[in-house]
């Protein structure tokens, strides 16, 4: 006996799309975040020059607040105001 | 049997790893970890800046200042390069030939070291700082650190006290300001710690610890800039002039308490404190006593008048003549005497017979219950470290003399501070006030204002108006008539105190003092001025008065306080 197999056409197994959409997605996630790491890592560089940048600045404003604050001390200012000729008044008047 | 003998030898590597891996990852693995923590991780001290001080005018009294160590790693150097390297470090930080070829030689000494590190120099400038860096000299580096940084001198140096390094090498303050408000003013340090790459650099994405800095606060004072200046100089001249060997003012402002200005000489230089004696470092107005001579008798005559035990014109009827009394002979300062001398007659001339007579009426207990309330013998708590009172003896301690010659400020120790607030409740109407220097502290997003203090009524109102005319014509009509600024009511007592040594009184060393308030009828401050040991005259009459009036005609322009009319 000759069993002849019937043969039947297989058909083809597919995913299903939400499968594929799953796949291609995550795909798609692991490529983003391999990309944003890679584009971070250069950040620490510009991070670590704006802080010191940003200290820099604040020192150098400290150091002009204080040349300033020496500028007009009273000190500076009697000895300024008597190299230029200002002298104290001998009376002084008051009007009514 | 070879298959059994390979299987075995499998076996012991198979142990042999395991073991080894156990010791990595269990045995090894805090110390290792700590290792990659290491590498991975970054700490940052961040240190928090001190709190400035500001005068009332806002002008900057005290601020921080950024300054660089420079550190050389000698063993990143060639040895052929540091010759040039110490040369031109040296061409920076100094300016004459002889401290530039001292400098060279040091620089070239510590870099010669067989060190991986040494310290090259402190106090670098952020200019210096930075033409070093443009040099792009490899193997050097710098720490950040902050210094105090005084625009207006070795002005307030009392005042401010100093900043220096305590046991475990923090900064610290020590004195006045910077010693009572240093936990204020220091601020809190914080740290920073993130992971870091192979170059060092932050990692964004990376684990990130922090606790902020928080900044110290900021202090705005009383002390007006232009007062403190006016002091200054007239102190200064007035110090030589007289011969005194210190001398201190302090200026009040009577309605608040707040503290105006306040001098002392000798002084020293907060920056540099450390080439000054330790004896300097003490602020004379709060910390050292004397006893206040005849600028007391207002306080005895205010009691006296509170207490209803004389009145301003009661005539004297045991002050024609010295006064006897346990062994001892009170006399006036010029042995002079006027029978039926007044009350107010006594203030003018300072009469120290009259005082006898007010003490005795106003009897032991009530004449110390008002020296406790005029608050002696305990510190006014003003805000600065370091205040100290002398002690009131026990009241049981004191015999009939005692009360005599207190009675006309003798005997007994006060402090400036004390001494001006006593009468400053006389020019107030009454009121006795906690005196300050702060006004406010300050941080990033609040203010806290320190308010005015009452501490109680002395005297009532009229008694203070009563002192007041007293006070007037004791300036218009006694010794010190002659340097009063003419048409300005200011009410002031002179006082000439002999200086107790070894238990006796020396007639040619005194405390030449005058405690006053101008104008007299709204008073805008309570002034103090006093001279230790004038050599030109001993008399406060011929010192401290002179001195008073000329800051008084100063402050009466800074503050466009006209003459009274009745007064031209």
């Amino acid at each position: 006996m000759t069993f002849i197999k019937k043969f039947e056409t297989q058909e083809k197994k597919t995913l299903p799309v939400r499968y594929i959409f799953i796949g291609v997605s995550l795909i798609a996630l692991a490529v983003l975040e391999i990309w944003v790491n890679n584009a971070m890592a250069t950040f620490g560089q510009k991070l670590a020059d704006t802080e010191s940048s940003e200290k820099v600045l604040q020192l150098e404003n400290r150091v002009m607040e204080n040349d300033i604050a020496k500028q007009v001390s009273l000190g500076n200012i009697a000895s300024a105001s008597a190299t230029l000729g200002f002298v104290k008044p001998k009376t002084i008047q008051y009007l009514r | 049997m070879r298959i059994k003998f390979t299987r075995l030898l499998f076996f012991l590597f198979l142990v042999a790893i395991s073991l080894r891996l156990f010791y990595w990852q269990v045995i090894k693995s805090d110390e290792l970890s700590a290792w990659a923590e290491g590498q991975h991780f970054q700490d940052i001290k961040v240190t928090a800046q001190r709190g400035q001080i500001f005068f009332s005018d806002k002008f900057v009294l005290a601020s921080t200042q950024p300054i660089f160590t420079m550190f050389g790693l000698p063993k990143t150097i060639k040895l052929e390069d540091k010759p040039k390297i110490a040369l031109k470090l040296a061409q920076i930080l100094t300016a004459t030939d002889e401290a530039k070829e001292e400098l060279k030689l040091k620089f070239l000494q510590q870099l010669s070291q067989d060190l991986y590190w040494v310290s090259l120099a402190n106090n670098i400038d952020l200019r210096d700082k930075k033409q070093i860096e443009d040099l792009k000299i490899l193997g050097l580096g710098f720490d950040l650190n902050s210094s105090r940084f005084y625009p207006e001198g070795s002005s307030s140096a009392h005042l401010l006290g100093f900043v220096g390094s305590n046991a475990n090498g923090d900064k610290t303050g020590y004195f006045g300001l910077e010693g009572y408000y240093d936990g204020e003013l220091k601020g809190l340090q914080g740290f920073l710690r993130h992971e870091k790459d192979a170059l060092g650099l932050p990692i964004i994405i990376g684990n990130f610890f922090s606790n902020r800095a928080e900044n110290g606060k900021d202090l705005n004072l009383y002390v007006d800039r232009t007062v403190q200046y006016i002091v200054e100089q007239y102190l200064k001249k007035g110090i030589e002039k007289y011969g005194a060997k210190s001398a201190s003012v302090v200026v009040m402002d009577p309605k608040t308490g707040g503290v105006l200005a306040m001098a002392s000489y000798p002084n020293y230089d907060p920056k540099n404190f450390a080439d000054y004696p330790k004896e300097f470092y003490k602020n004379p107005v709060v910390a050292q006593s004397y006893e206040p001579g005849s600028t007391f008798k207002v306080l005895t005559m205010a009691a006296a008048i509170n207490e209803d035990a004389v009145e301003a014109d009661t005539k004297c009827n045991i002050c024609s003549s010295p006064i006897s009394m346990g062994g001892f002979v009170i006399k006036t300062w010029n042995n002079k005497y006027t029978p039926n001398i007044t009350m107010t007659e006594g203030i003018i001339h300072s009469d120290n017979t009259v005082m006898v007579f007010t003490g005795k009426k106003l009897g032991l207990d009530k004449f110390y219950s008002y020296m406790e309330n005029f608050g002696f013998g305990r510190p006014t708590d003003i805000d600065l470290q370091d205040e100290t009172s002398p002690d009131l003896r026990a009241k049981d301690e004191w015999r009939e003399i005692d009360l005599a010659t207190a009675s006309f400020g003798q005997g007994v120790a006060v402090t400036p501070i004390q001494m001006v607030r006593a009468v400053s409740a006389i020019a107030n109407g009454g009121l006795l006030m906690e005196p300050h220097i702060v006004e406010s502290i300050k941080d990033n997003n609040n203010t806290f204002e320190i308010k005015p203090k009452i501490v109680r009524e002395v005297i009532k109102k009229d008694t203070a108006k009563i002192i007041t005319e007293m006070m007037v014509k004791a300036v218009d009509e006694g010794e010190a008539k002659f340097a009063k600024p003419k048409g300005f009511r200011i009410a002031g007592k002179t006082g000439t105190a002999q200086i107790p040594i070894a238990g006796r009184y020396d007639p040619n060393k005194t405390i030449a003092s005058f405690v006053g308030f101008a104008p007299a009828d709204d008073p805008k401050f309570v002034m103090l001025v006093r001279y230790d040991q004038p050599t030109s005259s001993v008399y406060g009459s011929e010192t401290a008065a002179p001195t008073f009036f000329e800051i008084a005609k100063e402050l009466f322009t800074y503050y466009r306080i006209a003459p009274t009319e009745d007064a031209r």
